[in-house]
């Protein structure tokens, strides 16, 4: 499917900045139509016919020959359809502004890292994530102790409390976030968090265009591990910040139990900057909407050795002629 | 865009403030050097004692000897402020006569020996900046016969700032090197001097900070600077609960008991002392007060 503008029959994207539809062309907004135009054999963009390269995963792209953005239908609906989707809140001129201010006291990445040439290179991509709910229950039983220690004279007296503690407790997380995308790497996208949910919608594929997008690379069931790890690791945190003010505790009982859990589908909004430099990439994220940036600036040995080289020499010069000073004063 | 360009004036904005400070002290260092050299020519201000500070009255130097010796005390008051005068005598000094002709307190040797010093300088009236207690030093070397001693006698400046352990770090000096020839052991007593007095010694920041400290904190600069983060993590244990907490069904913390122990503190005391030291001076028959020492040969 693409959008276009009903004015001017340009292609309309959806505009993080005035949060709808608008159309770069004619300036409209609100003045979208959704046009349902096969991809056919997914290789011929149906707005100029001009030849696309899809990948296995694509679900939203931009046709290379027309600059329109493309939405597969067979992959955003039926099996595929996402349940919600948290539209982008951060247009590009926001995200390069963040880049830039982040990286500019890093005095040793390459001149052009930051250059307006390479930052339009910035890629707003819909990430497939799991959203995972668990209704999770702690029975925590433990021997607890608190020690005093004080002197009288020349006596040292320890005193040690104990202490039955109980903890019963329910814990319900929701819409745990797991990506379901195989080229972006786990780390990151869990770096990348949190989103703020409050933002979220009922999934509309006008949101998707004028982005990238994939469908699920992989189903629920198969990141069901990872999801259950972090949320055990969270269960875990928030029982442990219960159980403050012992010196020690002895565990008696300690049971996690998840009593219900189900999962969604939905679309985050995630910034991508691919900088190549001395035959590397180095890949940068930007969260869509919080604008939080996860990413490292390649270092430029040459401005390594000229920048420490210059701080050396300025500071033995600054050191010999206070030294020639002092000796002559 | 010419990124070459672009990164030259970042890296010049980056150390324009460096730049400046460094201009600055080297203009500083450039006129301090300047006033030193200039002002260090015109200093000496007694125009009393004689231009003489070599008097080898026992002949044991060459002609060449004696030139040497000269230019090399007067190169050397020129940067330490201070006269410097070597005397070789070859006469007795020990006795009732040596003791009556120098005013000595006692006929030993050491006395007369001091004595003689001490009225030689201020017969002269040598002293860099003044003939009475003026500052600077006269070294007397008597080699006769069983007589043979080395008296050192300070005045003004130098009396205040060598110590006798400084006196006997001269001595030293001169005893080590007098075998091989008394012109190297006067030479090496007058750069011991030299090093002792010039105020380049030592320097004020020493040579090994000057040599570290910039290599530290380049490297330091160079480890901060290169150190990145890919992001902290924002996300807290509560951020998928509703609410950030959980659910407390049941929370209890009820007290069962408690244990004391006991241990006796072992003490311990200490003490410290302290050790100091010091030196004296003297006067000569003119009333100019002196200090200094001396060794038999």
């Amino acid at each position: 499917m693409i959008f276009k503008c009903k004015n001017c029959g340009g292609n309309t994207v959806y505009s993080p900045e005035k949060h709808g539809m608008y159309c770069p062309f004619c300036d409209s907004e609100g003045s979208h139509e959704r046009t349902d135009d096969s991809l056919g054999d997914l290789t011929v963009c149906p707005n100029c016919g001009g030849e696309i390269k899809l990948q296995e995963f694509t679900s939203a792209t931009r046709c290379p020959s027309c600059d329109c953005y493309l939405i597969l239908n067979e992959r955003v609906e039926g099996e595929y359809a996402p349940r919600f989707i948290l539209p982008f809140q951060l247009g590009k001129e926001t995200c390069k502004q963040r880049i830039r201010e982040k990286f500019k006291k890093y005095r040793f990445a390459p001149t052009d890292f930051l250059a307006e040439v390479r930052l339009n290179e910035m890629q707003g991509v819909y990430v497939p994530f799991w959203l995972y709910d668990y209704n999770a229950h702690w029975d925590y039983r433990a021997e607890g102790t608190k020690v005093r220690v004080w002197t009288s004279g020349d006596t040292e007296y320890t005193e040690t409390s104990y202490y039955d503690v109980e903890r019963d407790m329910d814990i319900q997380f929701r819409q745990m976030p797991v990506d379901a995308s195989i080229q972006m790497p786990d780390d990151v996208m869990d770096l990348v968090e949190p989103f703020d949910y409050e933002q979220m919608v009922d999934f509309s594929p006008e949101f998707m265009s004028g982005f990238y997008a994939e469908k699920y690379n992989m189903e629920a069931a198969s990141l069901e591990e990872r999801a259950k790890k972090k949320m055990e690791e969270d269960a875990r945190q928030l029982l442990n910040n219960t159980c403050t003010g012992y010196s020690t505790l002895r565990v008696k009982i300690r049971d996690l139990s998840v009593k219900d859990s189900q999962s969604d589908f939905g679309l985050l909004p995630v910034w991508r900057y691919l900088y190549q430099y001395g035959g590397q990439s180095y890949p940068f994220y930007v969260n869509g909407q919080t604008g939080k940036i996860v990413g490292e600036a390649p270092l430029s040995m040459k401005k390594v050795w000229a920048y420490s080289g210059t701080l050396w020499a300025c500071l033995t010069a600054i050191l010999v002629l206070l030294q020639v000073i002092l000796v002559y004063i | 865009m010419d990124y070459k360009k672009e990164a030259g004036k970042q890296y010049v904005k980056y150390f324009f403030v460096w730049f400046i400070i460094i201009g600055i002290l080297a203009v500083t260092a450039a006129v301090v050097v300047g006033m030193n050299v200039i002002l260090s020519k015109r200093s000496r201000s007694n125009t009393d004692a004689p231009d003489e500070r070599v008097y080898d009255y026992a002949g044991i130097l060459s002609e060449d000897q004696k030139e040497a010796l000269r230019t090399q005390i007067a190169r050397t008051e020129q940067r330490v402020h201070l006269d410097i005068v070597l005397v070789t005598l070859n006469q007795p000094m020990e006795g009732d006569g040596p003791m009556r002709q120098n005013d000595a307190v006692s006929p030993s040797l050491e006395d007369v020996m001091e004595a003689y010093a001490d009225n030689f300088w201020d017969d002269s009236g040598y002293g860099y900046n003044k003939s009475f207690e003026g500052d600077g030093l006269i070294l007397v070397d008597n080699v006769y016969e069983d007589q043979g001693y080395w008296q050192i006698s300070t005045s003004g400046e130098a009396e205040r700032q060598l110590s006798s352990g400084d006196i006997n770090r001269l001595l030293d000096v001169i005893e080590k090197n007098y075998d091989s020839s008394p012109f190297r052991a006067y030479s090496e007593f007058v750069d011991a001097v030299s090093v002792k007095f010039d105020s380049r010694n030592p320097a004020p920041i020493p040579y090994g900070m000057i040599l570290l400290i910039p290599i530290v904190s380049a490297l330091i600069y160079a480890f901060v600077n290169s150190r990145q983060k890919k992001a902290e993590d924002t996300t807290t244990a509560g951020t998928y609960v509703p609410g950030g907490r959980p659910v407390m069904n049941s929370v209890r913390d009820d007290f069962t008991h408690k244990t004391v122990t006991q241990r006796h503190i072992q003490t311990s005391s200490g003490g410290g002392g302290h050790s100091g030291g010091g030196g004296g001076h003297h006067h000569s028959r003119s009333g100019a007060s002196h200090g200094g020492g001396g060794r038999r040969h």
